[in-house]
């Protein structure tokens, strides 16, 4: 991970790696300009953490009208006033209470103008690299605090002193009460007093009962100054619950090692850059699009590669079926002796037993007078006519009727029928049949 | 590459993958239903020729009881031929008539594959003793290559003259 302090034109970076409690610094640097750039393109995988100390800035307690749908405006109005620009905006309601019969928050507001984040997502954008989280100095500081567990009820001060400037915070809980760069390092202890009795007039004498030090002025002689003059306890803050630092000198980090120490899921001081936050949105879109275009490809490919497989399996059906006909037809081709011989022999009637049979079935005295058959769609069908001269009608009907059922149980011939006709010299009779074929086994 | 211009590569890569993706679709149901059609097609013709074939499974030994008629390769010798031998055909029952041979024609009830050649004959038998003569001179048709389309006995339905009037289909045996 890399934690950096942001200054404008340069920065404070540390680079931390996960040890056994806690981080543990890799390296401190101090970088400007193209090298910052360089460092941070070099490390572009490394997740980035920014605090950044921001010229159009504020963080303030405010006490404003308990509706909270309207909070975000009212804090948005209010740096617009404070900054006089467009401001990114953070808030963490303290409490509710009611001032002169009206319900009110105690809201811990903070703000960042959009052009400060501009700038440092320029930077970083120069650097090919996108921070995940950006806040401000005083919110890493005061993060930095809580992690140590030194937060509480009572206000607290932190004296962060470098070879270049020293920096007084005053917290309490989430509140960011002062912050102030002191002027120079002769009059420190002048400087933190004053800083103390500005606090106790502005929040009603609450006093200071604690004061952590960092940095040059951690060092025991200046302490023991220190105490002497302010009348409250004096301490080191010993960050060695969150980070350890074998041989490196972290005078100047301490925005970094706050940075490093913050909780992403409930740190509610993050800033976005609008350019980030219109290039997050590009990039989910993009995004949503890709997956899109996943899901598109994958409803056109797979019922593409269903159909696909059913038309090559239809395929190989076909060159088989082709395939089984084709060597059908070349058989058939080299067969015309055979289908001549089943023409004549077994789609024929078997006429000699159709004529045997016609003959038998004419009983004595009746007498066959013409016979016709012919080959016609449905087989082979034909008449017979004939008279049963010198009988009488009974006589003759019966005869009819007994040549009807020989007929009818004839092997050639099949829906066989004989009709009587009387007429007034003799009894005539026609018969009509069908013949089968040969091959029926009939 | 900037995301503006991944945004329109990916829109654009949509849209080629919808219309292509649709265009495959469509495409290959096209194909799936023609195959389909032919395939419907092709199950009728596999059916017919299938059907032949069994037909024809069964026609092998007739193949070889069959005696063919003397044959020639030119039509007027063939058609003499022929007329010789209905002749002798009839003499052989004790029956004389008269023998009339059309031109080959090719049958069309034979599979498109084969090409069987039929010669129309018209038989007219002057008359006959017993009737055993034409039920034999009938059965001794169906040892040659000859089929009955009709038979006439004491009428005149059938162009040739006679008292039994047959009228023939002789096919020309393939080598």
């Amino acid at each position: 991970m890399l934690a950096m302090e942001w200054h404008g034109e340069s920065a404070h970076i540390l680079r931390l790696a996960h040890g056994s409690s806690g981080f543990r610094v890799v390296e401190a640097l101090e970088l400007a300009g193209v090298d910052l750039s360089k460092y941070l393109a070099r490390r572009g995988r490394d997740p980035l953490r920014v605090a950044g100390q921001f010229p159009h800035s504020f963080q303030r307690l405010l006490v404003l009208p308990a509706v909270d749908a309207a909070l975000p405006e009212m804090i948005a109005s209010e740096a617009r006033q404070q900054l006089n620009m467009p401001a990114a905006t953070s808030h963490v309601v303290l409490g509710r209470e009611e001032q002169e019969g009206e319900p009110v928050m105690r809201v811990a507001a903070a703000a960042v103008a959009y052009e400060d984040l501009e700038q440092l997502a320029g930077a970083l954008r120069r650097a090919a690299t996108t921070p995940r989280l950006v806040t401000t100095v005083p919110h890493a500081v005061q993060a930095l605090l809580a992690r140590l567990g030194v937060l509480g009820i009572e206000p607290v001060a932190l004296l962060d002193t470098t070879p270049a400037t020293s920096t007084i915070y005053v917290f309490r809980g989430e509140e960011v009460r002062v912050v102030r760069v002191l002027p120079e390092a002769g009059t420190l202890t002048r400087d933190v007093k004053q800083t103390f009795v500005f606090h106790g007039s502005k929040f009603r004498g609450e006093i200071i009962r604690t004061l952590w030090v960092t940095g040059l002025a951690a060092e025991g002689a200046n302490l023991a100054a220190l105490q002497k003059e302010l009348d409250c306890e004096v301490a080191p803050l010993d960050v060695r619950s969150v980070v350890t630092a074998d041989t490196q000198d972290l005078a100047g980090f301490t925005a970094c090692l706050g940075a490093a120490a913050i909780d992403l899921g409930s740190f509610p001081h993050a800033y976005v850059a609008p350019s980030h936050e219109a290039e997050r949105r590009t990039r989910r879109t993009v995004t949503g699009m890709a997956v899109g275009l996943l899901v598109t490809s994958l409803a056109a490919a797979i019922p593409g590669a269903v159909l696909s497989r059913q038309v090559q399996l239809l395929h190989v059906r076909r060159a088989s079926a082709e395939s089984s006909i084709q060597s059908t037809e070349s058989w058939l081709r080299q067969q015309p002796r055979r289908m001549v011989a089943h023409e004549v022999r077994e789609v024929q009637p078997p006429w000699e037993v159709f004529l045997r049979e016609l003959a038998l079935a004419t009983p004595a005295g009746a007498t066959l007078q013409s016979l016709v058959v012919r080959r016609g769609p449905a087989g082979w069908e034909g008449t017979a006519a004939g008279e049963i001269p010198g009988r009488g009608t009974l006589e003759a009907l019966t005869l009819t009727d007994a040549m009807r059922q020989r007929l009818q149980r004839s092997r050639a011939m099949r829906d066989a029928d004989v009709v009587p006709i009387v007429e007034d010299a003799a009894m005539r009779f026609e018969v009509r049949f069908r013949l089968s074929q040969r091959g029926s086994g009939t | 590459m900037k995301l503006d211009a991944r945004m329109t590569l990916l829109g654009g890569a949509i849209a080629a993958v919808m219309i292509g993706g649709a265009h495959l679709v469509r495409h290959e149901k096209l194909a799936v239903n023609e195959h389909h059609a032919a395939l419907e097609e092709l199950d009728v013709q596999l059916h017919a020729v299938h059907a032949d074939r069994a037909r024809l499974g069964r026609a092998t030994r007739l193949e070889a009881s069959m005696s063919d008629l003397p044959r020639a390769r030119d039509v007027v010798t063939q058609r003499a031929l022929l007329h010789a031998a209905l002749e002798r055909l009839m003499a052989a029952q004790g029956l004389r008539g008269a023998v009339v041979v059309h031109e080959p024609v090719v049958d069309p009830s034979f599979p498109s594959q084969v090409r069987v050649e039929v010669v129309p004959v018209e038989v007219g038998i002057e008359d006959y003793a017993a009737y055993s003569q034409v039920v034999a001179f009938m059965e001794s048709l169906t040892r040659h290559p000859f089929t009955v389309d009709a038979l006439c006995i004491g009428c005149g339905d059938i162009g040739s003259s006679g008292k039994v009037r047959l009228s023939l289909r002789y096919y020309v045996p393939p080598a």
